[in-house]
């Protein structure tokens, strides 16, 4: 198995106002001088330009430098990338278009939603074309009946749900920053949420894709019954972090809203007793719709935010379950979850009163990234999954690597699907805590491998954990990963550098392919 | 198949050389027949087989329980059969977790048992005794139950496979949460052994329900009817609803399967049966009418699966072709068995299936039927990436060659693409 040379940078969310910005940041990143020797011939992007704009109309394709500062990251923000330009088509024939533009100027191009994603997924990779699907925000279809609904990929996750509401339905999948990220950007991450556990990840809601190709061809995946006879090319699609296409369309599945929903906020001294409450509910028999963890940093942090819901300061940890479903069994699996929070020394039990109660304690679980800002000037959200049973000897770990770095730690996390975030509150500025904060960020990812996890259960690989990926995979099973993203992008045009190491990809044979490796972190 | 012969001794001496017996056995399959078959006992067998199969560009016929054989298109060059019986177990099971990990040819009927023995079940609900996990994943095909499981690639979370290349990899994880590269495991489940050789899989479980019962009751066929069930069956606790037909009895069966807990049930059933008198009958009910799907005895059977507003139109379309129909409305999948006089009549349902949104597959036909109808229906404008997916993972062309990554006869490029693989 290869050995890394370094590690992989952080993911480092940065505070509004913290001292280093992206831009000062960039003169001081070796991958920036890389940009600027590897940009085509200065000729090639200006009439490129002048193409996308008569595409897009110029208000719609940005190139000033001061434009393009808000594209040169996404949530993953240590090492901002300056795109060429940044292309906001509304049809997926405009974007059809501006593929074949960039192709025939042989420049690279990268799909974005709304640069929410933690992994570095839509940074721009050497000189390449931001196609960002922020103005296709159409709803094109709702079919009540039938339970589905027809979207571009740049509605907005949480606007879904709330254009549907009235017909009894929502959209299920609903990561923490669904407020902003885009149905395009969940698809290419098949990002998940607190009611994963009950309702499966993007993956389990897309019925059928229509894609522009890296080859600028226009395909459609799948079918509105969700099933196609062959190899699913919807579900291989779903989490290929924009590597295998751009999706312009996408048929989601709706979900009845649930007639009957509890939620409950179980206190504990501790977060290693609120995991093994969660094994044991796991073991009742009863599903939750979500089981989340907040402890007691983040607690702090949430009830000092505008995010505060009156958790108690004093707890150790929060375990929030919630519960779906028919009326008539609310009663027993409440029974269920209080018995198996009893038997963990649960300090105190408490049933969201009203919907508006349940929504603050929904809030302040959601917004607790958010609230983080105040521990320190950054953050770096880890994500990675193990089994649930092992859930309190690897916080027990975590919390001892942290220590031993001397790093502050919060843990806000998906507790019924073990998977983790935990946290690391730092200081960029200080370049000895910095080196810490990478170390620690790799022996938390050894130590749950190490128990048969794996490196990201939604934030994706990214270039963030592309080199980690050895973790979990040797390189036979790296191969088929390959062959996949030959199949549908053979010349490595669309999104280079992501997701799985750059070093097997044969230049000799390939050498339009040469972008994966441009791609330095 | 003298050629066929020659190149088998070459696979038959390279594998003798891992020492896997070969034996003589005679297995035949739509458009062809191997004559000989190996058992690799493990994946290490299973790998030095394979690779000496594409040195020798010698087609395999991968089998598990041989429930399905006989489902695929016309199979080209085939040389060796592979057993997949050797490869069998549930070699993990973490009840605290609900997840374990069972190898490919271990029957599913034997995983099931041994989930339930610690309050789990299994979400796969493949027919009969002999189904055995792989081929379940491979032909991705659930039973009733798939009203309540979801397809079967909701239930992998972690897949091993031996690619065209020989060689062992493995994709997902243990875990029920994961993005950790692509999710190879959806390209495998339902690619009928064409891509790789599934060996073992990471199974996801659910909690056994606390109680269960099966209600039958007797209806006519008419639309309002059928919708006022179809709209019952997405009561929390229906676990399959299954509506068995033919038009010379002219009334149909209505079957429901309830699992939860005690209160969710009773009050479940209470809206069936205001609705109409459902009589309780045995609890596994369901597993006879599942059953019953895959050994019709009828020259012909197929299964469509259509959008749940279009299913009873469907199920017109095939009663009125003079098919017995067995329909899981809450899915819109409906199976339908009998005989036909042409494949004309077919080519009708695979259009009208289409239309309503989705597709028709052809279990059973006659061989001759074959030449005009493709068994899987045409790939459209996903033809070239499936193709160029089989090339990619498939360089010799090997694995079930021609029985499932057969294009539609619209798709020539593609289909000619594929059989130059193979010369
Ligand atoms: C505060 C916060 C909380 C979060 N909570 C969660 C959570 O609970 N669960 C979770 O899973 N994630 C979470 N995330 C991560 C992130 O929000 C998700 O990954 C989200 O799906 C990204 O969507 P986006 O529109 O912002 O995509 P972007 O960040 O713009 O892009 C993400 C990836 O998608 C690709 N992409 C975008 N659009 C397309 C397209 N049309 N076609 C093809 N590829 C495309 C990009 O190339 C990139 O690889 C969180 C992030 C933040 C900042």
């Amino acid at each position: 198995m290869p050995q890394r040379e370094k590690p992989s940078k952080p993911h480092l969310e940065s505070n509004p106002g913290a001292a280093s910005s992206p831009e000062s940041l960039l003169g001081d990143r070796p991958w920036a001088e890389s940009c600027e020797a590897t940009a085509r011939p200065a000729s090639a992007p200006v009439e490129l330009i002048g193409r996308l704009q008569a595409i897009v109309g110029r208000e719609n394709c940005l190139t000033r430098s001061g434009e393009l500062f808000a594209y040169e990251c996404d949530g993953l923000t240590l090492e901002p990338r300056r795109p060429l330009a940044v292309v906001l088509p509304e049809t997926t024939e405009e974007v059809a278009k501006v593929v074949h533009a960039c192709r025939e100027f042989d420049i690279h191009f990268v799909p974005r939603g709304a640069g929410t994603g933690l992994s570095g997924g839509a940074h721009a990779t050497a000189g390449s074309v931001l196609i960002e699907c922020s103005r296709m925000t159409r709803v094109l279809a709702v079919d009540a009946e039938d339970r589905f609904a027809i979207v571009q990929p740049g509605v907005v996750n949480a606007e879904l749900s709330t254009a549907i509401r009235h017909l009894g339905l929502f959209y299920a999948p609903d990561p923490s920053s669904q407020q902003a990220c885009t149905i395009g950007g969940n698809v290419a991450e098949n990002s998940g949420g607190p009611h994963t556990l009950k309702y499966g990840t993007t993956t389990n809601h897309i019925l059928a894709l229509e894609v522009v190709m890296p080859d600028g061809s226009v395909q459609h995946l799948g079918n509105q019954t969700g099933e196609m006879p062959g190899p699913d090319l919807v579900g291989a699609f779903v989490g290929s972090e924009g590597t295998l296409g751009i999706v312009t369309e996408i048929t989601v599945r709706l979900t009845p809203i649930p007639e009957a929903i509890e939620t409950m906020l179980a206190i504990f001294d501790d977060v290693v007793p609120a995991c093994r409450a969660v094994g044991r509910v796991i073991r009742s028999g009863v599903v939750p719709a979500a089981m989340e963890i907040v402890d007691r940093r983040t607690i702090e942090a949430v009830e000092a935010s505008v995010y505060k819901a009156g958790l108690p300061k004093d707890a150790g940890a929060v375990l929030i379950v919630e519960l779906d479903g028919s009326p008539v069994c609310m009663e027993g699996e409440i029974r269920t979850i209080r018995e198996a929070c009893n038997a963990e020394g649960c300090q105190a039990i408490e049933l969201a009163r009203d919907e508006e109660e349940r929504l603050r304690f929904w809030r302040a679980r959601k917004g607790a990234f958010g609230a983080m800002g105040r521990l320190a000037p950054d953050l770096y959200v880890h994500d990675a999954v193990v089994p649930r049973i092992h859930l309190p000897e690897i916080l027990e770990k975590i919390g001892e690597i942290c220590d031993r770095h001397r790093l502050k730690l919060a843990n806000v996390f998906h507790a019924g699907d073990g998977n983790l975030h935990p946290n690391i509150c730092f200081d960029r500025r200080d370049e000895d805590e910095l080196a810490r904060v990478i170390q620690a960020g790799e022996e938390i990812l050894k130590a749950c491998t190490a128990v048969g996890g794996v490196i990201t259960g939604e934030h994706g690989v990214g270039v963030e954990k592309r080199d980690y990926m050895h973790l979990v995979f040797n390189p036979e099973d790296l191969e088929p990963m390959y062959w996949l993203r030959e199949s549908f992008n053979p010349d490595g045009v669309c999104n280079p550098g992501k997701l799985i190491p750059t070093t097997r990809f044969c230049v000799e044979s390939n050498p339009k392919a040469r972008g994966y490796d441009e791609v330095p972190l | 198949m003298g050629a066929t012969g020659e190149r088998g001794a070459a696979i038959s001496a390279s594998a003798s050389e891992s020492s896997v017996e070969v034996r003589e056995e005679r297995v035949s399959v739509p458009g062809g027949a191997v004559d000989r078959v190996c058992e690799p006992r493990n994946v290490g067998e299973l790998e030095s087989i394979v690779r000496a199969a594409g040195i020798d560009r010698e087609g395999l016929l991968v089998m598990g329980g041989r429930t399905r054989l006989h489902w695929a298109n016309r199979a080209q060059a085939l040389g060796l059969g592979i057993s997949m019986s050797g490869i069998s177990g549930v070699d993990e099971f973490e009840p605290e977790e609900g997840v374990l990990h069972a190898l490919a040819g271990t029957p599913v009927q034997e995983i099931r048992e041994v989930a339930a023995k610690e309050g789990w079940e299994l979400p796969l609900d493949s027919p009969g005794q002999l189904s055995t996990l792989g081929g379940t994943i491979a032909s991705a095909i659930g039973g009733p139950r798939a009203h309540l499981f979801g397809p079967v690639k909701d239930a992998v979370l972690g897949l091993e496979v031996v690619g065209g290349d020989g060689v062992a990899t493995k994709c997902g994880g243990r875990v029920v949460k994961n993005v950790t590269g692509y999710d190879m495991a959806k390209l495998y489940c339902g690619s009928y052994g064409s891509l790789a050789i599934v060996t073992g899989a990471w199974l996801r479980l659910r909690p056994a329900s606390a109680k269960r019962i099966t209600l039958r009751a007797r209806s006519s066929n008419d639309k309002e009817r059928f919708e006022a069930i179809r709209a019952l069956s997405k009561l929390t606790s229906v676990r399959a609803l299954v509506w068995s037909s033919t038009r010379t009895v002219g009334k149909s069966e209505i079957t429901v399967e309830f699992g939860g807990s005690a209160e969710g049930v009773e009050h479940d059933r209470a809206k069936f049966n205001q609705y109409i008198p459902f009589e309780e009958i045995a609890e596994d009910t369901v597993d006879h009418l599942r059953d019953e799907r895959s050994r019709t005895g009828s020259p012909v059977a197929l299964r469509a699966r259509v959008l749940g507003t279009r299913c009873h139109e469907m199920m017109e379309v095939v009663l009125d072709a003079g098919l017995r129909v067995s329909a899981d409305p809450g899915t819109g999948t409906i199976h339908a068995s009998g005989s036909l006089p042409g494949p004309s009549i077919l080519a009708l349902i695979r259009e009208r299936a289409e239309q309503a949104g989705g597709f028709a597959q052809f279990e059973t036909l006659p061989d001759e039927w074959r030449d005009t109808l493709d068994v899987f229906g045409s790939l459209g404008g996903t033809a070239s990436i499936v193709s160029t997916l089989k090339r990619r993972f498939d360089p010799a062309g090997i694995l079930n060659p021609g029985r499932f990554v057969t294009l539609g006869p619209s798709d020539g490029d593609a289909q000619a693409a594929l059989q130059g693989d193979l010369t």
